[in-house]
């Protein structure tokens, strides 16, 4: 086989494999994203939030 | 107008469902975006997945896809190791230095950058140089040249009709809707294209089709480029740098490891788009000589109508979904960006500092129709649409890079005027050596610009309308260090806050 085509049939499964993965782990992601506005506004700590209450927004 | 491909049914039917999804999907976060933070970055809490799917989307526009493709229809590989990937170090640079700072600042769009370290005068300079940017012209240009080619619809029209679906979901649910829509289209970008390559390859032969018809240079990785244009096709990679739409994905990131991480994996992806869309050009040329695809194709359409000429009925709709896509992502997102620009950048400072929450959503609101409107009439009134783009690519970099720069990683004296004259300087810059090339240079129909040939000292030269940031950026960088020696230092506490 032609190295081109070994390489093209790599990145396509690079391509295709790393969207369909990421779009599982989007969807393992949604509903906490969108589900924490109530959190948020009673003063829960966002998960993996690092910044400290002197780094906080200044608007 | 171009005769349509010939598409059945059920891959119309396809394309339809994609359009209707895009609207629900906007609908159902309507609510989600009551304060302007929402809004405008998602409340700060956006994850590495939704990242990596909203940048890659919105980054790369149909100009990837048909720019890239149409390159490596004519010119071969050099498509993919000398125009696409030579910026990469650009985007590793990025994700490393710029995520951490931008995102730990809790800045909330490009401009505010400018206005906390230099007050109102560069913040708005920097709004109007990111608005010019952002107005999506070439992407609603791009989406009526699909629609007629494709579905043998007038240009004007299919723009008008796909157009509005993503300025009507943007509208909706600002931001979430714009990341959410991204993701999807991201999806289908991405399968369509992993897919419908391969099936290409094995329809024409593979690339031993391609080497039995290829000129000589076809495979080479540099093509015999010469050294300046390789540079100056790396500096477009520059324009991340200052990106407006990079930038709100950062501010909208829940911490910048997330940010650092979506940048970094979205680089993986980037390179296997790149060049899976390098050889789909490169195979379209192989289908073209071997009869499977007219003769006449135009060069921009080559990926376009070899992909659907390897597909199955079905895949098709798919496939042609993701191209749509491909626009759609890139209109939202920039229209969102030029929206915000002209609510939170222009109006809040100038006319009213303590605008409330919902006046701000309001305004973006108007503001994205604005700029959506004028990205409409300028993608029809505009005989040379991509070199517009460039030369707005080019103004953004030159006005904003330097004064962001030394603001973000210097912590040195700063002046006001210093960040008005870099910002001034700049701009002036480009557009001089713009006109100037214009005035003094022929115009290249093949590249689609002016160059200038000249001889000094015994040797020639070539100055391409694209080299301007060569020109602009010291001029900005000179500007910064004059304007630096006069005024007063911008006080440290009145950076902490936005200037008013």
């Amino acid at each position: 086989m032609n190295p081109w085509d070994v390489f093209t049939w790599l990145m396509s499964a690079t391509l295709g494999g790393s969207a369909l993965l990421i779009f599982g782990y989007f969807l393992r992601d949604l509903p906490g994203m969108l589900g924490r506005d109530e959190q948020d506004t009673s003063g829960g700590v966002r998960e993996g939030e690092e910044m400290t209450d002197d780094e906080a927004p200044p608007r | 107008m171009t005769e349509g491909l010939s598409i059945s049914h059920i891959d119309l039917g396809i394309v339809v469902a994609y359009l209707g999804l895009m609207l629900g999907i906007g609908y159902w976060v309507f609510k989600r975006a009551p304060s302007f933070e929402e809004y405008m970055v998602a409340g700060r809490r956006m994850t590495t997945p939704i990242l990596i799917c909203t940048l890659a989307s919105t980054y790369y526009g149909l100009e990837t896809l048909f720019g890239t493709s149409e390159m490596g229809y004519n010119d071969g590989v050099v498509a993919f190791f000398g125009y696409s990937e030579l910026s990469l170090g650009i985007y590793v640079f990025a994700a490393f230095a710029l995520s951490r700072r931008l995102r730990e600042a809790n800045f909330t769009s490009l401009p505010e950058i400018l206005e906390r370290h230099y007050g109102r005068g560069t913040g708005a300079f920097g709004a109007l140089a990111s608005i010019l940017y952002s107005v999506p012209a070439l992407s609603l240009f791009a989406l009526g040249r699909i629609c007629e080619v494709v579905f043998d619809l007038d240009a004007r029209l299919g723009a008008l009709l796909l157009g509005s679906i993503a300025l009507l979901y943007t509208l909706w649910g600002g931001f979430w809707a714009v990341a959410i829509t991204d993701t999807l289209q991201f999806v289908l970008m991405c399968v369509t294209l992993a897919i419908g390559i391969p099936l290409l390859m094995q329809e024409v032969g593979g690339f031993d089709a391609v080497a039995a018809i290829a000129p000589e240079g076809y495979f080479a990785p540099l093509g015999g480029m010469p050294i300046w244009l390789m540079l100056a096709y790396m500096a477009t990679g520059v324009s991340i740098l200052v990106d407006p739409g990079y930038y709100q994905r950062i501010f909208a990131a829940g911490s910048f490891r997330q940010a650092r991480n979506a940048m970094l994996i979205a680089l993986v992806v980037w390179g296997a788009y790149d060049w899976l869309v390098t050889a789909g050009g490169m195979l379209a040329s192989a289908a073209v000589h071997s009869g499977a695809l007219p003769a006449d194709l135009h060069s921009n359409d080559a990926l376009l109508a070899a992909v659907i000429y390897a597909l199955p009925v079905g895949l098709i709709g798919i496939f042609l979904a993701g191209v749509l896509a491909t626009a759609m992502s890139t209109i939202d997102s920039y229209s969102l960006v030029a929206g915000a620009n002209m609510s939170y950048d222009l109006y809040r400072p100038f006319w009213k500092p303590d605008a409330s929450d919902a006046e701000l959503v309001r305004l973006t609101k108007w503001g994205v129709v604005l700029a959506w409107t004028l990205g409409y009439a300028m993608a029809f009134l505009f005989d040379r649409i991509l070199a517009l783009w460039v030369f707005t690519a080019t103004l953004l970099t030159s006005t904003v890079l330097v004064p962001i720069f030394v603001a973000i990683f210097w912590k040195g004296r700063k002046t006001a005027f210093a960040g008005m004259l870099s910002c001034a300087l700049g701009l002036s810059a480009v557009v001089a050596y713009y006109l100037g090339i214009q005035q003094l240079g022929v115009a290249n129909e093949v590249y689609g610009t002016y160059i200038w040939s000249f001889d000094f000292a015994g040797m020639h030269f070539s100055l391409w309308q694209e080299y301007a940031l060569f020109f602009s950026l010291p001029m900005s960088l000179l500007g910064f260090l004059l304007g630096n020696r006069v005024g007063t230092p911008v006080e440290p506490a009145a950076r902490e806050q936005p200037a008013t």
